[in-house]
This record gives C-alpha cells, structure tokens and sequence, in this order.
C-alpha cells in the first residue's frame, strides 16, 4: 500500500484497470452477439486511434502500464470472471464460442511458436506441419488403437517434439534465408506426404475421430445448470482456458527467468552468448522440442474437439498465420501473443460479410501491419528486474545485496 | 524401352521443368542480389503471367484480332510480360523495397502477404477464378521419335523460348549498362550510388526483368499443362527459391544450374522411387533440405565468413 501512495495512482489505478478490462470485454463481447459491421468498424476504429495514441504519447502508455503493473490482482481476478462468464454471454451463439475456442488453441501454439521465433530467434516455417503431427497422432491413436482422449493428447503433444529432432540437424546448420527455406520445405513434405500415405487417409483425412472425454465426462454433452443450458462447446471452452492458463503461466515463469535470459542473449548475438560459455545448441534444442509440444498439444486437442482432420487444415498458409501472430503480438511478447491469436483469429471471421475478399483483405491488412507497425501491436518492454526482485525481496531477506548486484546488464 | 531410352526422355522431359523453375529462380536471385529480399511474391508473377497471357487471348479473340497463329504467340508473349513486369514495379515500390532494411523475418511476411493478396485478387476477380482454366493449345501439336524416344513440339518450342529468354537475360547483366548497375548494386549499394548510380531505378529494372522472365515461364507452364491455376504460384514460388539457394543465391548462373537440377531431380524420383509419381516433390525437397546440411551456401556460391 506504501509503494501505490508513492507512485501516486492508488484508487485510481483500480478504477484505470478494472474500466479498461470491462469496456475491452463489452466491445469484443458486442462483437460477437451483433450480425451487422458496426461494432467491428468501431472496434477497429477505436484499436487504430489507440495505437496512434499510444505511439504519439508513450507517457499515456507507461501509465497503463504502470497501472496494470500496480493492480496485477484486481486486473487478474477481474480477467478471470469475466473470461468464466463468456459461455453464458454467448450461450445464444455456439458459433463464436467455437471460434474463440480456435483462437485459444492458436494462443498455445503461439505460445510454442514464441519460445521459439520471439525467445531464441529459431525460424520456424513449419508450424502448421507440427501441428499435423499432434493432430494426426492423436487421432489416429483414438481411432486405430482406442486410446483414451486424454493419453492422446498427451501423446499427441510429445511426438512432434521428437519429430522435431529430426528437424533440428538441419535446422542447427543453417541461417537466415537458408533456414527460412529448410522450414518451408519440410512442411511442404509434411503435408505432401500426410496426402499420399493410405494410413493417414490420405486427401479425405480421418473421420470420427472420438470426441474429448475426461474420466468418462463426455465434453459433447450440453451443461445444463437449471436456469440456463450451456452449449456443449462450453466444456471446451473451460478447458482451453485452462490450458491457455497454464501455459501462460509457464512461459511467463521461463520469461522472467535465468533461462528467459540466456535464450535472448541467444537471439541477440549468438557468438557473444556462446563466447560467454552458453551452451548455444543445447538450448536451440530444448527450445526446439519444447515449442513444437505446444503446437502439437494445440493439434492434437484440436482432432479432438472437431472429431475430423484433413491435409488442407495443416498448409503452409497455417505456419504463416502462426508467425503473423507471433510478430504482430510482438516477439517475445506473451500477452501480446494472446492478443494477436484473438485479432487474426476472430477478425476474418467477422469480416464474412466481404465475403470472398476476406484473404485478400487479410494479406494487404498483414502487408500493411509489417509496414508501419513491425515491432507488433503492443511495443516490446525490456525485463524489469527491479519489480521482480521487489516481490521477491520478503522472501529474500538474508541476502539482499547479492540479489540486486546479480541484475545483469 | 531400353534403360538408356528412358533414360534420356526422363531427362527431356526434367529439362523441359528445369527451365521453367531456372525462369523462376532467376527473378529471385536477381532481387537478392540488388535488395538482399527473397520475394516470396515471385511465384505469383509466374501465376500472373500465365492469366495475364489468358486475359490478353480473350481480349485479343473478341476483337477479332487473331489472324496467325505465330502473331498471336507473340502478342500473349509480350503482352504478358509488360503487364506482369507492370504489377512487378509498382508491388516492388510499395511493398518490397520499403521494408528491404527491415529484419529478415519481417520482408519474408511481407512478401509472403504479397503473394496472398496477389492470389486472392486473382482468385476473386478473375471469373469463376477458383477452377483450374484451360489455356489455349496455340503450340503445333504432334511429335516426333528418335528410337523410343518421343518428343513433342510443343517442348522443343518451349525449351527454346526458354534458353532465348536465359540468354537474353544473360546478355541483359553482362553487357549493358542497366546491367552493369545491377552487378553493381548487388556488390555495394552504396558504394554504387557514389558512383552515380540510381537505386531506385535499379530496383525498378530488376523487378521489371524478374517480373517478365517469370511471366514467360507462367506461360510456358500454361502451354506444357494445358491449364493454369490461381494458386499455382505458391509452390512455384518455393522451388524458384529452392533452385536459387541450391545454386547459391544472387548468382544468375547458379539458379539457371539450381533451376534444371530442381526438374532432373523431380522427374527421376517420379520415374525410379516406388510411389514416386505423387511424391517426387517430397523427395526432392528431402534432397535440398540434405544439401543445405553439407553445403549451406550453394553450389556456387561463395565461401561466407561471419564477423564477429
């Protein structure tokens, strides 16, 4: 409480907090429930006179900031009911529920995709390729040998991590263009092959793939709480945001930690880091793995959820959609991640009513984003360690001094 | 069929794709070279090319202006060149050359957006544009043999249009001016712009020369297949580059190499690996993805250092 008088927002960062979370839910939640385009002109509107705001004045900015920074309980809980409460929102429009629950599996991809791209500095190209990997093992591990829904899935998020490491040799050798090429022809033979191979369904892909369950709670049962009866997609829904959760968490904690560091001195300047006894390959590794079980676990679940997959669901226009989200939400930016998934997601979505002209839109909207706006949405934010070491510092007390001295440079 | 007989149609009818992806390669180790930007938009040049050539036979067919054969091979030839060279120079001047400076990541999407846009324009504005169109069989049918072997002449028609172009674009780099100033600027930009050369303008010809040698393999793809397609140009596009890499990018030659070693590897898996046919590709790809483990420059490109 000493430290909010000091820094003089206090209350009013509450009031800051809680209005922005509520007014953003209200106008993508008007989104949803409104047919015409009013509300997606006046949203967009509202998201461009924002950015120039912010660009023009970066104190307005730092104080939103600050003030999220301040209040991070009330703005969490706050997220937190509101995110429960979409389900009996949208309880009249199950299309826009499914749609949210795409964007959070995009989220945990991205999230995968982000260690990777926006952490370590790895291209990957080939995202949509690993996600045919979890897809497929999944399903046909549900299919062909009966596995449960929730051992697929876990089996489903670890294969593509040691399909990764067939990649890696290639991926470790090469740079910049040559890499950018490695990626995209692997996913070019992913898909190419997934066609062909009779075991894989070849171009009709696998029906019927068995729907979620867990402990025998079938998720395409319709939860009906007396007065109001929820679409079966809320079960998905609760429990994507539950993993989006998680992994949120996660990433956030390997961000902010000793390995969050050296994964961006990688990125950097990869000569330096390893000239300063990082063990380069070793991290391109785990971070290889571990970024492509994300994506895995966001395609396996996804065969889950829809019950069919097919090659056209894993083309390279997927990997691309994967890495616009990871720059547009800002590189190594979590949150902005989450909020990019919602934006490419849900956007093209809503602009069904151009019809036809949605890609096209979307490539010249994506061209024009790259152009004014590369450093993402929301602008990149160098690690604070002195809230960090703050928080922490109750826990710390015996050794206060050596903890500020470790900050590094 | 002898071995030796298959053998050598086998590698007629990769020649007969390797020109098309050197045509391709060309573009893309040409802006390389001059912007250090892969366009990933090139391949949509090719697909341009072959609808521009389809636009301008119906124009040209509805005016009544078809009087030989021959005259109208020319025109669509021509035609489509300056209109995709066109779309070429303005893409470039919106969209390549302003982020040329950008992180490569950055350019990569960029174009790729291109390319998307590209498609789509001509997915939605092109009638009935998401079905494979015909493309009128202007070319002499019939064929002739030596042995078994069989060539049509159509192909030996296509080939030569092709090595007329690569040697037209030979002569374009080495012994012209505008030539000269592209070497230049793939060496030194800024070094060549104290010697007084326009950068702008260079850019503009080299988008214009890549732009055009695309449309010419467009339409050659049209001619060999009978068809085109609006998304044609997406895996174009990427064996272009493959060729390019595989020949060490910036390197004209090297992508002519890349670009006919790209068909020979295509047609050999489909003729000798067991399921070959539908997984050529694959293969090939399984072999640039090898050779850029042991070779990570091209084969000839040149030694790289790093400087720390």
């Amino acid at each position: 409480m000493i430290e909010q008088e000091k820094t003089g927002l206090g209350s009013k960062g509450i009031l800051l907090v809680l209005g922005i979370v509520i007014v953003g839910y209200a106008l993508i939640m008007a989104l949803f429930l409104t047919d015409g385009g009013e509300f997606l002109i006046g949203d967009v509107v509202l998201g461009v006179i924002l950015l120039v705001l912010f660009k023009r004045k970066p104190a307005l900015l730092a104080s939103v900031r600050q003030a999220f920074a301040e209040q991070r309980t009330v703005a969490s809980i706050a997220a937190a009911v509101l995110l429960l409460a979409v389900p009996f929102v949208l309880e009249s429009s199950p299309y826009w529920l499914f749609i949210l629950i795409t964007a959070g599996l995009y989220m945990i991809g991205c999230l995968g995709l982000n260690l990777q791209l926006g952490s370590t500095g790895m291209m990957n190209l080939a995202s949509a390729a690993f996600l045919a990997f979890g897809a497929y093992t999944a399903g046909l591990l549900a299919l062909d040998l009966g596995f449960p829904s929730w051992l697929s899935l876990i089996i489903g998020a670890l294969v593509p991590g040691l399909f990764s490491i067939l990649l890696f040799i290639p991926v470790l050798k090469t740079k910049g263009h040559y890499l950018a090429l490695v990626t995209i022809a692997f996913q070019f033979m992913v898909v190419i092959l997934v066609e062909n191979m009779e075991w894989t369904g070849g171009p009709q892909g696998l029906k019927n793939i068995p729907l979620f369950s867990l402990f025998g709670y079938s998720f395409n049962t319709d939860i009906d709480l007396g007065f109001v009866t929820l679409h079966h997609y809320a079960n998905y829904y609760y429990f994507v945001v539950l993993l989006v959760a998680l992994l949120f968490v996660a990433t956030r904690r390997i961000y902010n930690s000793w390995v969050g560091v050296t994964l961006a001195t990688i990125r950097d300047d990869e000569v330096a880091a390893k000239t300063n006894g990082v063990r380069v390959n070793y991290w391109k590794l785990v971070i290889f793995v571990l970024g492509n079980c994300f994506i895995g676990l966001s395609g396996a679940f996804y065969s889950h959820m829809v019950g069919f997959i097919s090659p056209p669901n894993f083309t390279f226009e997927k990997s691309l959609v994967m890495v616009s989200i990871v720059i547009l939400g800002g590189m190594d930016n979590i949150l902005g991640i989450l909020i990019g998934s919602l934006l490419l997601i849900v956007l093209p979505e809503k602009l069904r009513f151009v019809q036809d002209y949605r890609f096209m839109i979307y490539g010249l909207v994506l061209i024009v984003m790259l152009i004014f706006q590369p450093r993402g949405i929301i602008p990149f934010v160098p690690r604070n360690y002195q809230d960090i070491l703050a928080r922490l510092k109750p826990a710390r007390k015996s050794k206060p001094e050596t903890t500020t001295a470790g900050k590094p440079a | 069929m002898s071995f030796l007989e298959m053998l050598v149609q086998q590698s007629i009818n990769g020649l007969m794709l390797g020109i098309m992806y050197s045509l391709v390669a060309v573009g893309i180790t040409l802006y390389f070279g001059v912007l250090n930007v892969i366009n990933f938009s090139h391949g949509d040049f090719f697909m341009l090319g072959g609808f521009m050539a389809l636009i301008l036979y119906s124009f040209a067919e509805s005016v009544g202006l078809i009087q030989s054969t021959f005259a109208t091979v020319v025109f669509l030839f021509v035609g489509s060149m300056v209109l995709t060279a066109a779309v070429g120079i303005i893409t470039a001047r919106l969209c390549v050359k302003p982020v040329s400076k950008a992180p490569m990541l950055i350019s990569l999407l960029v174009t790729l957006g291109l390319g998307i846009a590209l498609r789509e324009a001509v997915r939605v504005l092109y009638p009935r544009g998401s079905d494979p169109k015909g493309f009128p069989g202007l070319l002499p049918q019939g064929s002739f043999a030596i042995g078994d072997v069989v060539i049509r002449y159509e192909n030996v028609i296509i080939f030569a249009v092709g090595v007329l172009i690569i040697i037209l674009v030979n002569f374009l780099i080495t012994k012209t001016k505008m030539g000269s100033a592209i070497r230049a600027v793939a060496q030194d930009g800024e070094a060549a712009m104290m010697m007084g050369v326009d950068l702008d303008r260079t850019v503009d010809i080299t988008f214009f020369i890549g732009a055009a040698v695309a449309a010419v393999a467009g339409i050659m793809n049209g001619f060999y297949y009978g068809q085109v397609m609006f998304n044609m140009g997406a895996i174009a596009g990427v064996i272009g580059f493959s060729a390019a890499v595989i020949g060490g990018l910036g390197n004209v030659y090297g992508a002519i190499v890349g670009g006919i070693l790209f068909g020979l590897l295509e047609t050999f898996a489909a003729a000798l690996l067991p399921m070959g046919a539908e997984n050529k590709r694959v293969f090939a790809f399984f072999i640039v993805i090898l050779f850029l483990v042991f070779r990570p420059t091209g084969i000839l490109g040149e030694k790289v250092y790093e400087r720390v």
